[in-house]
This record gives structure tokens, sequence and C-alpha cells, in this order.
């Protein structure tokens, strides 16, 4: 085999292929197949296939490395297809079977890149399958395929000579290119100059930093009338449907991102030349359709364009899209497909061939592909427009899907009707729109104050405000307002002058009875923070015109130079008489500043009308009453406390007052509420944030009054979220409060109620409005935006503030004309952005304002400040844009955070796009007293990059320059950023291997963030640190069941049955082995490598012979076979007479190694579990696995608590061979078990010596540390506390439980009791030494020491032992039932095992 | 560019509105076109009332 060259198209998935860390990926197969009912000769359709694979060099073909980094074709002639039988008994496991198959990866170095499945459901009645790689085939080439196969078994179709090899494309292509091929170039960089790189449509998740694929589909059928319009309109307006489509979706996708610029991708056949009408190969491109939307075209004009961007994209399509890809700027970031995330197909449908001889051919559902893009959507005209909405699962729901399938054929209907309607007045969904509020009926008008007058009057002696050592009863409330009323009125203008009465007074009895005074009293209050310095509580009073001030005697003097009347809160002889005027619905009732995102002061008016919608709005909401007893926190100074003081005073509840807020911590707010009898809470977000994690992990106690709590402010978290339904077991509905002063406290309300109703949405919405409340979201020409896209929150209705007081513009810009509500109407613009999920609940999105663009990407760094304080060892983030970069400001105090770490971290949550480019660590972030980053108070960030500072980094900074042709390379230079791109990393690899030695793999080069990163892998890989295992498995790819995977239906429990023993000959198995003779009365046949059975006896029984155990005659069987084998290495009558003899599979076996790479260990540690699986699931037997707690050694269990109920499903941050091994192990286990295998998985720790003999594994890691500290009289000072699972206990908890056939799920045996570095010195009698003094001294021990083997270990200057925090009570309540009781890794379990392991090492 | 206009509702609140478009039922345009900050400088000199229409009545 000599290499061919290869195409562009085939280079790219040969690139994709290699960049993919597994290599395995499914996302670049292509599929189909069919339900054969009828005679099928197997023999047949071999033979057929295979005169398929001789006619058609393409599948014959494969695509190798050329060397250079760049692939090349290679055709092996003689290839052969096999067709896989597998044989199932109902169609679920033929879907099983289906699905693993097509997932199944391809070696591209291999071919035939083709392979068949044939399903065998009954005798005659088949599936059939053909998987190819994308790489040699298209939806053409396939749909030839398999014409042709039919064709064959009818006997219909006899091939002629060998169809037009693709080769011959290829060398077209070739020829081709000139000056046509560089009109095309410039053509693609004119079109696409100044595109958006990313759709900015709001998706359900944020996007991961490497997309998984998954996928789901929404499908719809046009209505028919659809259907006749849209065929009519084509003709009429001589377009093509394919072109009206586009137009549909670009203005779809437009509406909802907020775009006016909108790239789709759409797939282009290649074979132009009807040469190659029947030739099998990779000849699709893809081209982007770039639709201009700017200016509100008619729908007429809109067409016309769509025509236009098809017809130019046809006639330039010729250019490979990877090569698109460089011309505008490359490819930057593999969180999204460069330049649309958005594809366009359309199959015009050819009815498909029905029979094959004797055979029908019948439809047979396939699983559908994997998401390669955001969104495909694929159109079939035929009888019927089907639209298929292929959805990428990471960032949609199916509700959105459902939305925008809607969306898209609202705007099919608009473009095939009227042709001068603007696009602007297309009728999208824009949710539902709150019904126009009914004016208020004259007569029925009443005030919150006086509505509180009215309380006092029914129930006078009833309490209002409870304060520190005060109680206010509503009756003494309404005096002291009313008096306060009659002192005021003197001073305001005789007949209603809507004076502005500022009250300085804290939240109490004194403040609340002020503010209903001053309304009663017919003014509007201006609350004043009492602690304000006097300059600035004057400059309110005098922006706000006020008239009086209420403050006490010492605040009057302060405030010496106001005008107006001064007031001490108790007059020493009260006035008798006044009684107030009534309120109108217009006046004003409070003033209220804002810092406004300027900073500075706006007072925004509120009048009664607004108060009273909004109290009783609130109090219907959330049922408050007589009896009620809500905590008040916030001072009168926020309007939150409006939201406090009407609802609750109006409706004759209690408002309950904590004497120090700010001291309100988790333990206090228990405390306080249950003294108080408190039953609703209102936080703001913050102080509640505090609350959750303080209680995480207490909860709250049993019998806890609180049952609202209500929140607002700022963004709710929706783990936070969870973690509040768990700590108050779901007892204590949570109100997630949204709402501008502009709008009167509260706009929009969700509440959360039971304990799983947030399900795994990734936001806590802010609710639906409340029922005074217009809410709208509108794009920035003020349209509505259709549901689910983003857009300006804006907000009207009886809530709205008149306006600023003093600031005509600014109340102007704020409060626009309402264009589709009542007359007259304002909406308030909120500055929020926001979506309206389907179903109606708003979605907060961010601030307008603090949106940036760089680089074509939208980013909202509020965003990026989540992630980054997601970080365990960070309380609080700023990320700022400096030019066109992020820099994220991190506080910490952990001393060895480094800016490295946390861009790893984050590498691994956030898209590329969204990973900033500096990181600076501080104490804390400067903040001003509205709690808003000072950014003046920040440190500037470093310069933009330093030069290479290590041998490595110039090294590479050279073949950079070399092959990148960049003059200047820079350490934190990103290699997209300079211009790589997808082939240049094959070179750069190539060049890397020739200039350093290093064999570094291509994914190395794509997703490290800079040269430095890049440098640190070359040197890791230079140390031989991780050796193979430097290129990291996906391990969740390696996790997959083999195709084929059944299990037998749940046979009755077989007693009696054999116990199947994998790994008797080890440690733990000795162990296990003696418990499970001692505890059941089976007889147990122990898988392990010998000659024959005698000898595989022999084996076991010596082996249980040197741990001091040994077995009653006649109980145990040997079995000679090899876990890394397939079938154990049985035949497979064997195999299948073994699964018939096991009731029960004890699968301990495997290899332990902690440095041996995943591939070493994978054979037989994930090989050897599949076979356990497959021998489980033919007869029916139980499995008990045992694994490993190092499955929970990744990231995202890190200084989190694990209990048997988590989950390992996520493997990042594995670092062994050993772990990684098991995990993918652990994880195909707990696959078969939610396939229906009956599993259960035990995860033992470190398993120590025996606990009464002290015996031991002398060969592992923590027996040749003792021994060393023993020989040295030295113990290293290290601060991780040790555990130790004596084995006779973790050997009897596992055979206890395998004993019991009702087991089921995960057990852990970690022992909590653990203990430290210093006690094992006191144990030992020994001196505990720093760390690098033992090493030095264990080394110096030289090839004779016990820690030889572990020497790498030695080498780290700061060994970190990280692990969740372990929390096995479920193990140790089913274990302690039984008497099983871990004794505690104690100073006497230490001098036992040091004891003995000193004899053992010493003889 | 002159590409709004000062606008006023029955309440005599001012406001913008594209100059492109007719304003929404309600309000009218006062025939004041410009720029977003002319328009708004505009307001700024000619709304001195800020109170709704409604509630400047005496009584």
């Amino acid at each position: 085999m000599t290499g061919l060259p290869a195409t562009p198209a085939q280079e790219r998935l040969w690139f994709l292929h290699q960049a993919d860390s597994s290599g395995h990926s499914s996302g670049y197969h292509v599929w189909g197949g069919h339900r054969l009912r009828g005679p099928l000769d197997r023999a047949r359709l071999g033979e057929a296939l295979n005169r398929l694979v001789a006619r058609h060099e393409a599948v014959r073909t494969g695509l190798a490395d050329g060397g250079d980094g760049r692939p090349v074709r290679i055709v092996r002639a003689g290839a052969r297809v096999e067709p896989e039988l597998v044989e199932v008994t109902c169609e679920d496991e033929a879907r099983t079977a289906c699905g693993a198959f097509v997932a199944r990866p391809f070696d591209l170095g291999r071919p035939p890149l083709m392979r068949a499945l044939l399903v065998r459901l009954a005798p005659e009645d088949h599936v059939l399958v053909l998987v190819l790689h994308h790489a040699i085939c298209d939806g053409r080439a396939l749909r030839i395929l398999l014409s042709e196969l039919y064709g064959l078994l009818a006997g219909t179709f006899e091939p002629g000579p060998p169809a037009v090899p693709f080769s011959e494309y290829v060398d077209r292509l070739g020829r081709t290119g000139g000056a046509r091929a560089e009109a095309d170039r410039d053509y693609w960089r004119a079109r696409l100059a100044g595109a958006p790189t990313l759709l900015a449509l709001p998706t359900d998740r944020p996007r991961p930093a490497v997309p998984s694929g998954r996928g789901a589909q929404h499908r719809w059928v046009l209505p028919a009338h659809l259907r006749t319009a849209l065929l009519e309109s084509a003709r009429r307006t001589r377009t093509t449907v394919f072109a009206m489509v586009l137009a549909a979706l670009g203005v779809t996708l437009g509406r909802c991102a907020g775009q006016d610029d909108v790239v789709v991708g759409c797939p282009l056949d290649g074979r132009t030349d009807r040469r190659f009408g029947q030739t099998v190969g990779m000849f699709a491109n893809t081209v982007a359709l770039r639709l201009d939307l700017g200016g509100d075209p008619t729908v007429a004009d809109l067409l016309r364009r769509g025509r236009r961007t098809v017809a130019e994209a046809l006639a330039h399509g010729g250019t490979p899209f990877d090569e698109v890809v460089e011309l505008t700027g490359g490819r930057r970031d593999l969180s999204h497909n460069p330049l649309f995330q958005v594809m366009l197909v359309m199959e015009h449908l050819d009815g498909g061939p029905v029979t094959a001889g004797e055979l029908t051919v019948g439809h047979w559902e396939l699983p559908a592909p994997e998401a390669r893009f955001d969104l495909t959507l694929f159109v079939t005209v035929g009888d019927e427009v089907e639209l298929y909405l292929d959805y990428a699962a990471d960032l949609f729901d199916a509700a959105t899907a459902a939305a925008l399938a809607g969306h898209l054929t609202t705007a099919v209907e608009a473009l095939a009707g009227d042709p001068d309607l603007p696009v602007s007045r297309i009728p999208f969904d824009s949710g539902p729109v709150p019904a126009k509020p009914s004016a208020q009926a004259p007569g029925e008008w009443e005030s919150v104050a006086g509505l509180v007058l009215r309380q006092a009057g029914r129930d006078p002696d009833r309490v209002a405000v409870v304060a520190e050592g005060e109680r206010l009863t509503y009756g003494e409330l309404a005096s002291r307002a009313l008096e306060v009323a009659a002192r005021l009125e003197p001073h305001l203008a005789p007949g209603g002058g809507r004076e502005v009465v500022g009250v300085s007074l804290p939240a109490g009895p004194d403040g609340i009875a002020a503010v209903i005074g001053v309304l009663l009293a017919g003014a509007a209050y201006l609350p004043l923070d009492p602690g304000h310095p006097p300059a600035r509580a004057d400059l309110l009073l005098r922006q706000a015109g006020a008239a009086a001030l209420i403050a006490p005697p010492a605040r009057l003097a302060e405030l010496d130079a106001f005008p107006g009347a001064k007031l001490v809160p108790h007059a020493a002889d009260p006035p008798g008489g006044g009684g107030g005027r009534s309120p109108r619905p217009g006046d004003p009732a409070y003033v209220i500043f804002t810092s406004g995102w300027t900073g500075a002061p706006k007072g925004v008016v509120v009048p009664h009308r607004a108060v009273a919608a909004f109290t009783r709005s609130f109090v219907d909401a959330h049922g408050f009453g007589p009896g009620q007893r809500v905590l008040m926190l916030p001072p009168l100074t926020f309007d939150a406390s409006v939201g406090d003081l009407f609802p609750v005073l109006t409706s004759g509840g209690t408002l309950v007052i904590h004497p120090e807020p700010a001291r309100l911590d988790g333990a206090e707010l228990v405390r306080f509420c249950a003294a108080h009898g408190v039953t609703a809470v209102d936080a703001p977000v913050a102080l509640w944030r505090r609350w959750v994690a303080d209680l995480a992990g207490t909860g709250v106690p049993g019998g806890w009054p609180v049952e609202i709590m209500m929140v607002g402010g700022e963004e709710v978290p929706a783990e936070d979220v969870r973690a509040w339904q768990r700590l108050t077991g779901g007892r204590c509905a949570l109100f997630n409060h949204y709402g501008p002063t502009e709008a009167t406290v509260c706009a929009t309300v969700h509440r959360i109620g039971g304990a799983d109703e947030l399900g795994d949405a990734a936001r806590v919405p802010i609710g639906t409005p409340l029922p005074h409340v217009r809410a709208r979201v509108l794009d920035a020409a003020g349209r509505p935006v259709p549901v689910g896209g983003a857009g300006e929150l804006h907000l009207g209705g009886a809530g709205l503030a008149d306006g600023y007081t003093g600031a005509p513009a600014l109340t102007a810009a704020a409060f626009v004309p309402d264009p589709d509500g009542p007359a007259g109407a304002r909406l308030y613009r909120t500055g929020d952005l926001a979506r309206v999920r389907p179903g109606g609940a708003i979605e907060f999105l961010g601030r307008r304002d603090r949106q940036v663009k760089i680089r074509g990407h939208r980013i909202e760094p509020a965003e990026v400040e989540h992630a980054v304080t997601a970080h365990p060892a960070v309380t609080d983030s700023a990320v700022l844009v400096d030019g066109d970069r992020l820099v994220a400001y991190a506080a910490t105090g952990a001393p060895d955070l480094t800016p490295g770490a946390l861009r790893a971290y984050l590498r691994e949550r956030l898209p590329g796009y969204l990973v900033p480019a500096a990181f600076v660590l501080v104490g804390t972030i400067p903040r001003t007293t509205h709690g808003k980053v000072d950014r003046a108070a920040l440190p500037p960030p470093g310069p933009a990059g330093e030069p290479p500072a290590t041998a490595t980094e110039s090294a590479l900074a050279e073949v950079w320059r070399r092959v990148l042709g960049v003059a200047d390379v820079r350490r934190s230079d990103n290699f997209f950023e300079v211009g790589g791109h997808s082939l240049l990393a094959g070179r750069v690899v190539a060049e890397i291997r020739r200039a350093l030695g290093a064999d570094v793999p291509l994914r190395a080069v794509l997703e490290t963030a800079d040269l430095a990163e890049l440098a640190a892998t070359v040197d890791r890989d230079a140390a031989g640190q991780a050796g193979a295992g430097q290129e990291r498995p996906d391990l969740e790819a390696q996790a997959t069941l083999p195709p084929g995977f059944t299990v037998e239906p749940a046979s009755p429990v077989r007693r009696g049955g054999a116990i199947l023993m994998t790994g008797a000959t080890g440690f733990l198995g000795a162990h296990l082995l003696a418990e499970l003779l001692a505890r059941t009365d089976a007889e147990i046949v122990c898988l392990v490598r010998a000659a024959d059975e005698d000898r595989a006896r022999r084996r076991v029984l010596d082996n249980l012979g040197a741990h001091g155990l040994d077995a009653p005659p006649g109980r145990v069987r040997g079995l000679p076979g090899d876990l890394g084998a397939p079938r154990f290495g049985l035949d497979r009558d064997r195999f299948a007479e073994l699964a018939g003899q096991v009731g029960v599979i004890c699968h301990n076996g495997g290899q332990v190694n902690f440095y041996e790479s995943f591939p070493r260990m994978r054979p037989v540690n994930v090989g050897g579990t599949v076979e356990a699986l497959r021998l489980a699931g033919l007869g029916g037997a139980r499995l008990h696995f045992v694994s490993t707690l190092g499955v929970f050694l990744g990231l995202a269990h890190r200084d989190r608590v694990v209990t048997e109920a988590s989950a390992p499903d996520d493997p990042a941050g594995l670092e062994t061979g050993y772990d990684q091994s098991k995990w993918v192990a652990d994880r195909l286990v707990r696959r078969a078990r939610d396939a229906g295998l009956t599993a259960v998985v035990h995860r033992p720790a470190r398993v120590g010596g025996h606990s009464v003999t002290g015996r031991g594994n002398a060969a592992d890691y923590f027996s040749r540390l003792l021994a060393t500290c023993v020989r040295l009289g030295l113990v290293p000072d290290l601060s991780v506390e040790e555990d130790l699972s004596p084995v006779d206990h973790v050997a009897a908890g596992i055979a206890h439980l395998i004993a019991d056939p009702a087991t089921a799920g995960d057990f852990h045996y970690f022992n909590g009791a653990t203990i430290s570095y210093r006690r094992i010195a006191d144990a030992l009698g020994a001196r505990c030494v720093p760390w690098d003094t033992w090493r030095a001294r264990a080394a110096g021990l030289g090839a004779d020491s016990p820690m030889a083997p572990f020497a790498p270990v030695l080498d780290a200057a700061d060994p970190q032992f990280r692990r969740p925090l372990f929390d096995c009570r479920r193990t140790e309540r089913a274990l302690g039932r039984a008497g099983i009781v871990c004794p505690p890794a104690d100073e006497t379990l230490v001098r036992r095992y040091a004891g003995r392991l000193a004899g053992a090492v010493r003889g | 560019m002159s590409d709004m206009v000062v606008v006023v509702n029955h309440e005599e609140q001012y406001s913008v509105w594209t100059a492109d478009r007719e304003p929404p039922p309600g309000w009218r345009a006062t025939g004041f076109a410009g720029t977003k900050e002319e328009c708004l400088a505009h307001i700024e000199t000619v709304w001195t009332d800020m109170r709704p229409l409604s509630a400047r009545g005496e009584g």
C-alpha cells in the first residue's frame, strides 16, 4: 500500500478523528439500514457485500499519517467485510445492538472503513445495518451502496466493471485550481468578513468546554395548506424551496438571537460531473450561507436575498470548507463549530427500495446521529414536508426545540404569504401577553396607609411589629402614625401639596410609624440611611425637594442646614385631631434613591397606585394574613422594605425585626426564627446564600416554623436552591423575587416548592409576572422576541413608577412607549437581558450593559465570574475586559492556588472563548457600598505576554515561528490566536518530534491554552512521568457495553448455585475467599491462570496458606483461564456452560500497579470486567464487583462528600492508569445494571493488614512506607490522615453482602477513624521529620529500600493526597447489623502492622 | 442623523420613539426630531412638571 493524496475534506475528517480525545467518536460515522422480512441467505448477503467492496475503491480506502502531520489515502486490495450476526429476542435488544454497532469506532488506518451488522429477530426477520466512516462516504454514497446491495440480493443488479474510482475525483480536484480557485477564495474572504463567530441563540444550559455530541430530535410535519403555499410561492417568486426555508430559518434564528446577520451551513454534493453519479466516496463539501436580515426587509426582499445567497454559494462551492474557515481567521475554539452552528439539510424523497427479491425492505429506526452542530434542520419534501430539528442536548431542552420548530412554521407561513409584509411583523409567538389591567373602579380606592388603619380598627390588640424589647399592636401603631400625621400637617402646603418628607430612622417601630404617618398626611416619604454622612442626606433631601424631616434629635442637629421643618419621632405633647388627607392613586407614596449603574443617585418616585397594586398582588402570591410572622431585614432605604411593610401590615400579619441583621448567620437564623415563631423570611440573595452554606451540614430542625423564604436582589444559583431544598427537606418554599425599584419592589415571582421541583435546570427563573405587571421581552428595535429568544426585559402595568425626581431626560430614556399596551402606556427598560421560556416563566440572562463582544463572541462576564467563584478556593471574583481580552480577578485565601491551576480548572468547564486570558489573584475583590466592583481599586493585569522562559518554551516558540510564520511568539500565546489551524497542528507535532524528540499528541497542541502550557506537556512527556498514559484516554468512550450485550430475564435466584470468583490469588482475594467459604455453603470456582484445573486449585490453596488461611476440602474448584482474554480464554461451550452453573460472580480480580498507563491496565481491568458482565448477562447470575474508591479521585468529587449514593460519572482528573481502568470497569458494571443486570459494586479504600494478626500485604505502598519508617526510625510529617481498613473487615463485609441475595446498590469501605502521621510516629516510637528530610533519608537507603518500587513518590516535592470526604454510613449500617464493625486505624493497629512487617522485611 | 422623535402621552409624560414608525396609540409626536441625545436634551427643557397630568389637580 502506498500513500495517495487525500482530499481536503478527508484531511479535515482525519484531523477531527485525531483531535478527538479518544479517537473513538462516532460523530463522523454514516449509517443506514432496514428491517428485512423474509428468507435471508447469509452467505449470499456476505457475497453481495464483498462484491460492493470490490466494485467501489472508496470502501477499500483508509487514511494514514503521511509523516508530515497530514494524512494520505491508502487503498487496500482484497479488503473484505464480514457481516456480524447478533441474535436477539425482541426489538429493544435489536435497537441496543444497533446502537452499540454504529457507535463502535473505526481505525482509519485499517480499511475497509465499512462494516455490516445483521440482527436476527426471528428466522425470517432481520435488521441490516451498514456503517461507514464519513471519510469515504457521504449520504448519497450510502444510498448507492444500499440500493446496489438490495439489487444484488434480488438479482436485479449485475455490476459491470468497477464504478469510476474515487481516485479520479481526487486527481480532478488536484488539476482544477489556479485562477478559478483563487477567485472562489476571494469570494469567501469578502463574503464572510466580519461575520459573527457564534450565533447568540440563548441556550438552556451553559455551553460545555467540549461538546459531548449527545443529540435529540424534534420532528414535525407542515400542515398540508402550508406545503401547498410553500411550493406555490417558490414557483411564483421563482425561488427554490431551499432558499425559502433558508430565509425562514435565518429570520427565526435572527429574531431569537437578536442578530440581523446570521450564518447557516449546508452540505453540497461535489458530484458535479455525471461520471461520478454512481461513485461511492466523500464528495460532500460544506458551505456557509450568510444571510443579511438588516434594514427590516419585506418578505419579497428577504426571499431575493436568500436566493442570491444560495446561488453565490453554489457558484463558489469548490473551496473546501476548511480552507474557508482558515481564510476567515481560522478555528479558535473547540466548543463550537467554526463559522456556523446551525446546519440546513434538504432532501427530496425518492421513495427508496421496497423489496429485494423475496425480502421486504422495511423501515427500521436507527439511532440519531451525534449532534455535530448546535442545531441541524433536515427538511424532506415529498407528499408531505417533513422537518426534523436535531439539537445538541448539551445546550437545549426538548421544549425549547419544540418552540423553535413552532417559530419556523410561523416564519414559513409568513414567507409563503404577503410578499410586502416587513419581516419585523412576522407574528412569532412571544409568550403569554399579560391581559391589559382593568382600571380601578372609583370609590373602591384605599391607600395602603388607610388599609393599615382599617386593620387597626378591626383588631387593635393584634401585634403589628415585634422588635428588640418592644411590641407594637395595630392600635398603638395607628395612633402613633396618626400622631405623626397630625404634627406634620401644619408644615405641608394646605390643600395637598404632595410634599416629600425625609425619614432618617432605622426599620423599627418608630420608623414604621413615621412612614405610615407621612402617608396618612398625604405626603411621600423619602427614606434616608441614618448612618450616612449628613452631606449625602442633605443632597438627597434637596434633590427630592423635601418639605420636612423626621429624625432623632441628634440627627436633626447634624442636618441643621436643612431648611424645612424638623420633627422628632415622638412629640412630648402630641397634638390632637388631624386624621390626614386620603392620598389619591396618582399621588407619590415614596421616593427611593438607587445608585444606578452610572453611580449618580436617582430618586425613583413611586405613586400610591403602584404601591397598592403591588401590595395586593404580593399578599395574594404569598398568602399573607393574620398569623403570618414575617422577618424583615432590609432597611427602609431599600425598596425591599416596602415589600415587607405594606403586604404584612395591610393583611393583619406581624413584622418581626432582628436587632442586628448583619449578625444573622445560619445558626442565628434558625434560633431566632424558632424563638419568634417566624413563618416567612425576606432576605437578599447574598445573605440567603450564606445561610445555605452555614446550614449545609446540619439542615434545619424538624418543626422549624419558617414556611416561606423570599429572596431577591441578584441571581439565584441553581445549586444553592437544590442545597436549600435538601437542608429544609423541601418544607420551606423558596420564592425568587425580581423587580427594579422603577417597577415597585417586585415584578415577577418564581416559587420553588417541593424538594425536587427545580429538576436539572441550570438556571432558576425569575418567574412569571405578578397580576398587576406587564412583562415583555423586546429586541433592540422594540419588537417582541419569540419565546426562547433573548432580549431586554421591559416592565409595565400598574406597578410602574412615575420616573426619576427632577430628571426628565433620564426618565424619558428609561420609560418608553409600550408598543402594544393600553393607550398611552409606558414600559420601563430594565437593562436586564431575559428570555421567556416555553411555558411562560422568564429567565434572567445578564445585564445588557455588561455584555461585551470579543472576537465575534458575545460574552457575559457574569457567566465567567460564576465559574471562577465555583472553584473551591475562590471566594469572590470579578471578570473585566481589557482591550480584546478577558481578565479574571479571583479572591482567595488559599496560598497554594495558582493562576495556572485556576485556568486549568476553567478550561475543563467553560468553552474556550470564555476562558480569561489573564488571571490575577487577590485577597478580596474591592467593592463599593452598593456591592459593585470597584474597578479603580483593582491591580492592573500583567503585560500582554512574556517571552519564552525555558529551553523547551524557546524551542517550541521556534517551531511555531517556523510553521505558523509569525515573527514573535510569547509564553501566553494561544496556538489558534497566532494563526494556527487544524492542518498546521499536525505539522507542529511533527516538528516537535524532530526538534525535541518528544511525542506530543495532536490534542495537546489544540487544547493547551498557550505556549507555556504546551511546553509543560512536552516536559512532562520528556520526564516520562506518564509515558504512554500521557495522552488522556477518553474513558467515557471506553465505558461502552459490547454490542449485543443483553441480560437474561431475571431468573429465580439459584440457591446452591456455584460462586465464580476472580482474583482469588491476591491479598484481598485470599481473605475474601476464606470469608465466602465461611459465610456460604456454595462451591467456589476460582478463575486463575494455570495449566489445568488441578494446578489452578493448587495456586488458590497455596495463596490461602500464605496468608495464614485455609479451606475446607471439596469446596474450592480451580478454573484455568485468563481475565484479559475473550471469554476468559474459555471456548464458547465452556463459557456458556459456566454461565449456567454460577449463581453469583464475585469479580475481584484485576491488575494492581500504580505506575502503569491506562492502555496497559485496560485488557485485564476493563476486558476482564466486560467478560464478567457477559457471563452474568448470559446466565442471569448476580454480579458483585470489587471496584475501588479511587474512582472518586477525579475533579468532580474533590473536596465534596461522597456517599454510596454518589455516582462516579465524571472521570476527569483521574491520574493513574489503575484508577482510570477501574473507573471504566465500574462505569460498565453500572451501565449493565441500568440495562437490567443484578449487580452490586463494592469500593474499598486502602486495605490494610489483618486486624488481629497484623499480617498484611508486604508489597503494597503503605506497608513499604511503614517498613521504611521502622528502618529509619523516622516518620514523614505529612498532613494527610491515613485510613486503613483491615483486610479481614473488608473481606467479611463483602462476603456477608454476597451471601445475602437481597443486597443491592453500592458499598464503600473507607475507615472514617483515620490516623495522622504524628500518631503513627508516636505508635512506632519514631521521630516525625519534614517530608524533605524523610524522603532524602529514604532515598539514601538505595535499591535496598523497601520504598524502591515506589521511588517516584519520593521525587514529589509536596505529595498531594486529595480525596473526597467519604461518608460510608450506609455500608456501616448494613454491616453493623451483622456485627461487622471496622476497628479504628489507631496506634495499636499500626504497631501490630509494623511488628509484622519488620519481621517480614528482615526475614 | 435624526432618527428619533419626541413623543408625549395623555398624562403629559415624555419619551422618545423611532422616527420611521407611527407612535403607539395614546402617544403623539410633539414635532421635535433628532438624535436620541438631542431628543432627550429637548425633553429636559420642556418637561417641567413631571407629575402625571391626572395627579396634578388640587385636592
